[in-house]
């Protein structure tokens, strides 16, 4: 057995990720602090959300109602679309990847794109996520088609966002300067506090997609690139959180 | 094939949050994004190294201090450097020790225990009461640790002979304290001079004032004379995990265990997922 741990560290002096306001701050306070313990987002990191994250599915199952073979030990297919930095992946490439892509039927999905190989998660700055590969939206749908033709619900991905918010967060955001910082900073406050339903629904019309045919979502896989296809199994561990609808985890992949 | 989950889950308010003045801290969530406002959510969560079912290696208090909580312990490693072959699929011994409400698990048990139990070189090793349910949990609040069965230091002093003889490196347990609490909590909430009403965790006054008491420090959390038995077993261990539940749904007495913590950079102790492979 061949074992990879495909999980960003969580890193208590810095974490890639934090770039958006819909981020958390990861920290661990020092023990003799009043804060000590360990400080993090549903989505710190290498994370697993569910459909019910959003308020449309907000019916569908919880983190605890998660059958453990949905997670643990699961075969999985790799689909392969190489992706350079701020690429969109394109309905004619998903296409094409799909009609090459041999996922007996219930195989959990990962999308290897190359960017979590690439070191960017290790490198000061924003890069990691504002450069990172994404879907379009047709590419989405085609691939949520495909899987749920292959009754398989779950999606693992190297990409550091699945799509593209770029309709009201990235634009909004990104006229702030210097950048705030992720929650709980004053101005990533503000900034929730005026975002709408309606402008998430513009910004994560991919990941709605997604979760409109019942797929979970593994994203911000690292050390992809030596897995191969065949007898590839993967475990998804995340925190055991009642009624939770996304959390960090750990994924490790298991090679026959 | 079959997938047990041994993990206890992580909710607002559990009571493994709220038993201990240092080594628990309440487990706090904040809801940053909801539905109505947001469409979606997001959630800041406040945890511990002992949050729901942990795992602790001996620099428990990693990484801010590298001080093993027993000296001379016989693996330094961290959470993020613990081998994947320790973690994924290792083999495990399964050591049944039935143990009613508040009974200290005793060494003539262990012994025997340990004769009736399959218990090989290398395997990991979970000691099973019975104790470890989550309706018991939901249902006793900070009873459920107040009157966990435990291990006597005895007890845990001969296993941890028994697991360092068998090159053994990992020890779990369903008991939610594998020190007896009236040692674990000696003074806090049993003891000569128990504290009524039970205080908050870290940062309140009251455990602020049992630092000042204990010197400043509390490298060595509990203040009862007796040894402690978690330190006996995991000056001897990689890692320790306690508080796993479900542990009754085992029918073998040897499984393959999958047991994944968060990957925290040089981190101390964590909340872990706890799976058995049948």
């Amino acid at each position: 057995m061949k074992y990879s741990d495909l999980t960003l560290p969580l890193d208590h002096d810095w974490m890639p990720d934090e770039v958006l306001p819909v981020a958390a701050h990861f920290y661990l306070a020092p023990k003799y602090h009043p804060d000590k313990g360990i400080v993090l987002g549903s989505e710190t990191g290498t994370c697993l959300t569910l459909p019910a994250v959003f308020a449309a599915f907000r019916k569908t199952a919880r983190l605890h109602e998660i059958a453990i073979d949905e997670l643990f030990l699961r075969a999985t297919t790799i689909l392969e679309i190489r992706a350079d930095e701020r690429q969109e992946i394109t309905e004619s490439e998903m296409r094409r990847a799909l009609e090459g892509c041999k996922a007996p039927r219930g195989n959990a999905l990962l999308l290897r794109t190359g960017w979590g190989d690439r070191g960017t998660h290790n490198e000061p700055g924003s890069r990691y996520i504002m450069a990172s590969p994404h879907l379009t939206l047709p590419a989405a749908e085609l691939l949520a088609a495909f899987m749920a033709d292959h009754e398989s619900a779950l999606l693992l991905t190297d990409l550091a966002l699945i799509g593209w918010p770029d309709k009201h967060l990235l634009p909004e955001w990104n006229s702030l300067f210097p950048r705030p910082g992720p929650w709980p900073s004053t101005e990533a406050q503000m900034f929730l506090h005026l975002y709408t339903a309606e402008k998430a629904k513009d910004d994560f019309a991919v990941e709605l997609t997604l979760a409109r045919a019942n797929i979970m979502t593994v994203k911000r896989l690292i050390h992809c690139k030596e897995l191969s296809s065949d007898r590839l199994r993967v475990i998804v561990s995340p925190l055991h959180i009642v009624r939770g609808v996304s959390s960090t985890c750990r994924v490790i992949a298991v090679e026959e | 094939m079959k997938l047990i989950d041994l993990t206890m889950p992580v909710w607002p308010g559990a009571g493994y949050g709220e038993i201990l003045p240092f080594t628990n801290t309440p487990v706090e969530f904040v809801e940053y994004m909801d539905y109505a406002k947001n469409g979606l959510r997001q959630t800041c969560m406040k945890l511990n190294g002992e949050t729901g079912s942990p795992l602790m290696v001996a620099a428990q208090h990693a990484p801010f201090d590298m001080t093993p909580i027993q000296k001379n312990p016989r693996f330094t490693w961290t959470l993020d450097e613990i081998p994947l072959q320790e973690l994924v699929l290792h083999d495990t011994a399964v050591l049944d020790i039935p143990a009613t409400e508040g009974h200290e698990i005793t060494v003539d048990e262990m012994a025997a225990a340990l004769k009736a139990a399959d218990f090989r070189k290398g395997d990991h090793v979970l000691l099973r009461s019975g104790w470890g349910s989550l309706e018991r949990a939901y249902e006793m609040g900070i009873d459920y640790l107040k009157k966990s069965p435990s291990v006597h230091y005895d007890a845990a002093a001969l296993l941890a002979e028994k697991m360092e003889q068998l090159d053994s490196k990992m020890f779990m347990t369903d008991c939610a304290l594998v020190n007896p609490p009236r040692v674990q909590g000696y003074n806090w909430f049993l003891g000569d001079a128990p504290i009524i009403p039970l205080p908050k965790p870290w940062p309140s006054a009251e455990a602020r004032e049992r630092l000042m008491d204990m010197g400043g420090s509390y490298a060595y959390a509990h203040t009862s004379r007796e040894p402690s038995s978690y330190g006996a077993l995991i000056r001897k261990s990689i890692a320790c995990g306690k508080c796993l539940i479900n542990c009754m749904q085992i029918t073998k007495k040897r499984v393959e265990m999958i047991i994944l913590p968060l990957k925290i950079k040089k981190g101390g102790a964590s909340s872990c997922r706890f799976v058995a492979v049948e």
